[in-house]
């Protein structure tokens, strides 16, 4: 089955910062999270996410610093900041909206078909 | 580790995508990083060193379209509320000297092309701030504030006359217009600054005693008090943020008690000296064709202001007291209105420069943007204060009253605060590499 990557593009902020709310987190560490739990559903190359991560520490959505990682390297890690979590719920309300009301439709659709 | 040649050609061809050179190194970094990992994570999984190196850089994808991609998130960020009000304020100087000195009766004329000139040197002043590195500030320190102790020392003896043939003059001169700069210098060494204990305490309150009784030589005490004084309260906040790793309480014990033993003596052995100005200073009458004209002065046209429109008071001494008290003069010529306006402007500047400095990551940003926003706001305070109650006349307010020299210094400092706000996204304390401590080793060996 082919995934639809502009279903991704929308998903992405709201999947950082869900992430980030459990801990903080390098761009490897994020990516390498992201594909296992979305058992390879979801790969961010480089070039998406760091973007990604930038906008969302220019909107204080995020925090960096720097921290010695689990291999001893430092690293960029990333924090996710109050005005982040507030940004997280709104975007779970947003997606649960947005994901209840294409059920909605598809359901409909197949009680028509069913008809 | 060094750089596999795969990573370096790759992340070289990403960051030439990037146009603004400043964020290259950071963006390097973290690339690099990110490839380091993935190579790791490949070799642990079987694959040999260059299979996983050029199999992370795939994985990266294509590295003109990453560079783009940073390109349109990495800007410098201009500060655009602390830039417009600087201009305004610029500006507003410039028309508000230029009416004053039209409007009162005295031999004093505007020289309209020199006015301009200095106007457009503080512009320029402001860019070359704006766009200059602050960070090499906490990466030479020693040698930044060597270089300015030296400046500060020989200046004065090199007869350029434009300022005066007097060396006592010019030593007063130089050291009133580099004072501001005092703060900048010291906060730096303070962000470098590497040893901790009561022994390295003690060793940066030694330096701050040194630079204020430095400018004791040049018999500018109240300039020393001041700008010093700032310094003491930076090196308070790091005594209390647990920078030395010390007991806070004797810490400040270290700092405040010697200031009051000191104060004490002073005082003590000046007392009579200390008592006649501060009676001066509260009722000027005392003495009002000597050391109390200023404040009589002052204290009259205030008296005598409106809200809008020309006070009350009648006095032929506008221009004695015009480059001290200009703000007077103006609150006398036009209202307190342009008080109000004033004071808007400059609580404009300083709540905005204050939204910057809270969202300043670098450590050093902030010390340099506090640094700048401490001394502009000391010279504001006792400019006005000056200028509604005529205690002391010791500074400019910046941009606005008449002194060229202090305008282009006010104009550099705001730049380079300016120059913070703008690359904060990109610099950290990690980025700056300060130089090392020195370290002496002493070898004895036998002659032979």
């Amino acid at each position: 089955m082919r995934n639809d990557k502009t279903l991704l593009s929308g998903s992405l902020n709201l999947l950082l910062l869900k992430l980030l709310d459990e801990q903080d987190m390098y761009g490897y560490q994020i990516t390498e999270t992201l594909a296992s739990r979305s058992d390879n559903t979801f790969t961010l190359k480089a070039g998406t996410l760091y973007p990604l991560l930038h906008n969302l520490e220019k909107r204080e959505a995020v925090v960096s610093y720097e921290k010695a990682a689990e291999n001893g390297r430092n690293r960029k890690y990333y924090s996710i900041t109050p005005k982040g979590r507030g940004m997280l719920e709104e975007k779970k309300a947003e997606w649960r909206i947005f994901s209840s009301s294409v059920d909605s439709v598809l359901e409909g659709g197949q009680a028509c078909v069913g008809a | 580790m060094s750089e596999h040649d795969v990573f370096r050609a790759y992340l070289e061809k990403v960051c030439e995508q990037i146009r603004w050179k400043k964020a290259r190194p950071v963006i390097h970094k973290e690339l690099g990083d990110h490839l380091e990992d993935k190579q790791a994570a490949l070799i642990a999984s079987g694959s040999a060193e260059d299979e996983a190196a050029n199999e992370a850089v795939r994985d990266m994808g294509d590295a003109l379209l990453v560079g783009s991609q940073l390109d349109r998130s990495y800007r410098p960020r201009p500060a655009w509320g602390v830039i417009a009000v600087t201009v305004i304020l610029m500006i507003v100087g410039y028309y508000a000297r230029d009416y004053i000195v039209h409007n009162i009766n005295s031999h004093r004329t505007v020289d309209v092309p020199r006015s301009l000139f200095f106007l457009g040197a503080a512009v320029v002043a402001l860019i070359v701030g704006y766009f200059l590195d602050y960070t090499i500030l906490g990466k030479h320190p020693l040698l930044i504030g060597a270089g300015f102790a030296a400046v500060v020392m020989l200046l004065p003896f090199f007869d350029l006359s434009l300022i005066s043939n007097n060396l006592d003059y010019r030593a007063y001169y130089y050291g009133t217009n580099l004072a501001p700069f005092i703060p900048l210098i010291y906060a730096a060494f303070l962000w470098w600054w590497p040893y901790k204990g009561y022994g390295g305490l003690i060793g940066s309150y030694l330096v701050l005693i040194f630079i204020t009784f430095s400018w004791l030589v040049f018999g500018l005490l109240p300039y020393a008090i001041f700008h010093c004084g700032i310094c003491g309260i930076m090196l308070t906040a790091e005594v209390l943020k647990g920078k030395f790793n010390i007991r806070k309480s004797i810490g400040m014990s270290i700092l405040y008690v010697p200031v009051a033993l000191v104060g004490l003596v002073i005082g003590s052995s000046l007392l009579k000296l200390i008592a006649r100005r501060l009676s001066l200073v509260m009722y000027p009458w005392l003495d009002p064709e000597g050391a109390g004209f200023m404040g009589v002065q002052i204290r009259q046209l205030i008296n005598g202001a409106k809200w809008i429109g020309r006070g009350s008071y009648t006095t032929d001494h506008l221009s004695a007291i015009l480059d001290d008290a200009m703000l007077t003069v103006l609150i006398h010529k036009v209202g307190w209105i342009s008080f109000v306006g004033i004071l808007f402007l400059f609580g404009a500047l300083f709540t905005f420069s204050f939204l910057q400095v809270r969202r300043t990551k670098s450590k050093l940003g902030r010390f340099t943007a506090i640094a700048v926003l401490s001394t502009l706001m000391l010279q504001c305070f006792i400019y006005i204060f000056n200028n509604l109650f005529g205690y002391f006349s010791l500074a400019v307010l910046p941009l606005l009253s008449f002194g060229n020299a202090e305008l282009l210094v006010d104009s550099f400092l705001i730049g380079l605060m300016l120059s913070v706000f703008r690359t904060n996204d990109v610099v950290t304390d990690a980025v700056i590499e300060p130089r090392a401590v020195p370290r002496f080793r002493i070898r004895f060996e036998r002659l032979r």
